[in-house]
């Protein structure tokens, strides 16, 4: 029968723990694991400069006459780079917390924390689309025009055709997915923040 | 690196049982009061002593217990790869495995509260982990215990 207080502590510190793991080991695998979330992160930004050097390749070896899509190549450009960034950890440090202040400021932190991030997804995500979406618009005219009338509009019309699948469909299926695990964990952060409150 | 060795020797079971309290799953607690030493270690040379080193280490300890919250549940729980993780211990049995379920049962910050309270932490300085009044730990802690006493006579019925 347990219906005092020395008696739960007598139980809890007769409790087995579980052997601690060698030291230099545990610091070592946590100096590899940094390493890996660099290199990663190296590796992002080199694609991010690979897409840029691409990009230029082609306004060099096609020589584009119109402003239409220079504008266009510049803001197809942008939507990458954004999408790069947003999926490589490169904007983890907007998210970093402070791991030893007190159990009640950390869990506001978390919150605060959460919700810049999903506000940033959100943002992002619409920035992208709207970049890629005018951006691949507004370079086609250039080559549209050379076409002729009849194939400009049909080329037009199956790129206005792919961005409304887009951004109709695809766009607002990743949303849910990526911003579910991300709502849940909000919605149970202001739970827990409510707790200390009481 | 001496400090440390010290540091882990002597707060790795105190850390282990605090995370069990809070998550009761041996595999998933010992990742969290890995990853607890990993900061700890990250930290220790900006640590100024201006509260006891055990206060500061148990403000890691549940903080890390709490940001399993806002972990994104797609991702590999731990960043720690497997070699690290030693053989765990057997799954609790008896009336500590029951303990801690009840306390894992609790809500989350009162898990922790429960927790720094039987690992014997002075309410004044659980206080100070948690960031609320030495007197709402002390009715908390109270309101707590006699859950945990509810509970214990329904298993002593069993």
């Amino acid at each position: 029968m347990i219906d005092n207080n020395d008696e739960l502590k007598s139980l809890w510190s007769t409790a087995a723990t579980a052997p601690a793991p060698d030291m230099s080991r545990l610091l070592h695998t946590a100096e590899n694991v940094r390493l890996k979330a660099r290199n990663k992160m190296i590796w992002g930004n080199l694609l991010l400069i690979a897409t840029s050097v691409f990009i230029a390749w082609i306004w060099i070896r096609y020589q584009p006459q119109m402003l239409t899509t220079k504008i266009g190549i510049v803001m197809v450009i942008a939507s990458m780079v954004i999408y790069i960034i947003a999926s490589t950890s490169s904007l983890q440090f907007l998210f970093r917390s402070e791991p030893d202040m007190d159990a009640a400021s950390y869990l506001a932190q978390l919150l605060r924390l959460k919700q810049k991030q999903e506000y940033l997804q959100k943002t992002i995500m619409t920035a992208y689309y709207i970049l890629l979406s005018a951006g691949m618009a507004l370079y086609m005219i250039e080559y549209a025009t050379m076409l002729g009338r009849r194939y400009g509009l049909i080329a037009y019309a199956v790129t206005f055709g792919w961005i409304a699948l887009a951004w109709f469909y695809i766009r607002p299926r990743t949303a849910r997915k990526q911003l579910r695990p991300l709502n849940e964990a909000i919605e149970q952060l202001e739970e827990v923040n409510r707790q200390l409150r009481d | 690196m001496e400090d440390f060795k010290e540091i882990y020797e002597q707060y790795w079971s105190r850390v282990y049982r605090l995370c069990m309290g809070y998550l009761n799953d041996p595999a998933h607690a010992q990742d969290v009061a890995q990853e607890t030493f990993v900061t700890v270690w990250e930290k220790l040379p900006q640590f100024r002593g201006e509260s006891a080193i055990g206060t500061w280490i148990f403000r890691i300890a549940s903080n890390q217990c709490l940001r399993q919250i806002a972990r994104d549940k797609r991702m590999p729980r731990s960043a720690m790869p497997t070699e690290v993780e030693e053989k765990t211990e057997a799954a609790p049995e008896g009336k500590i495995a029951y303990l801690y379920k009840a306390i894992s049962e609790l809500p989350e910050t009162d898990r922790i509260i429960i927790s720094l309270e039987l690992e014997g932490l002075p309410q004044a300085e659980i206080a100070v982990v948690v960031g609320i009044s030495e007197g709402n730990v002390r009715v908390k802690i109270h309101r707590i215990k006699d859950k945990l006493t509810q509970k214990f006579k329904q298993y002593d019925r069993q």
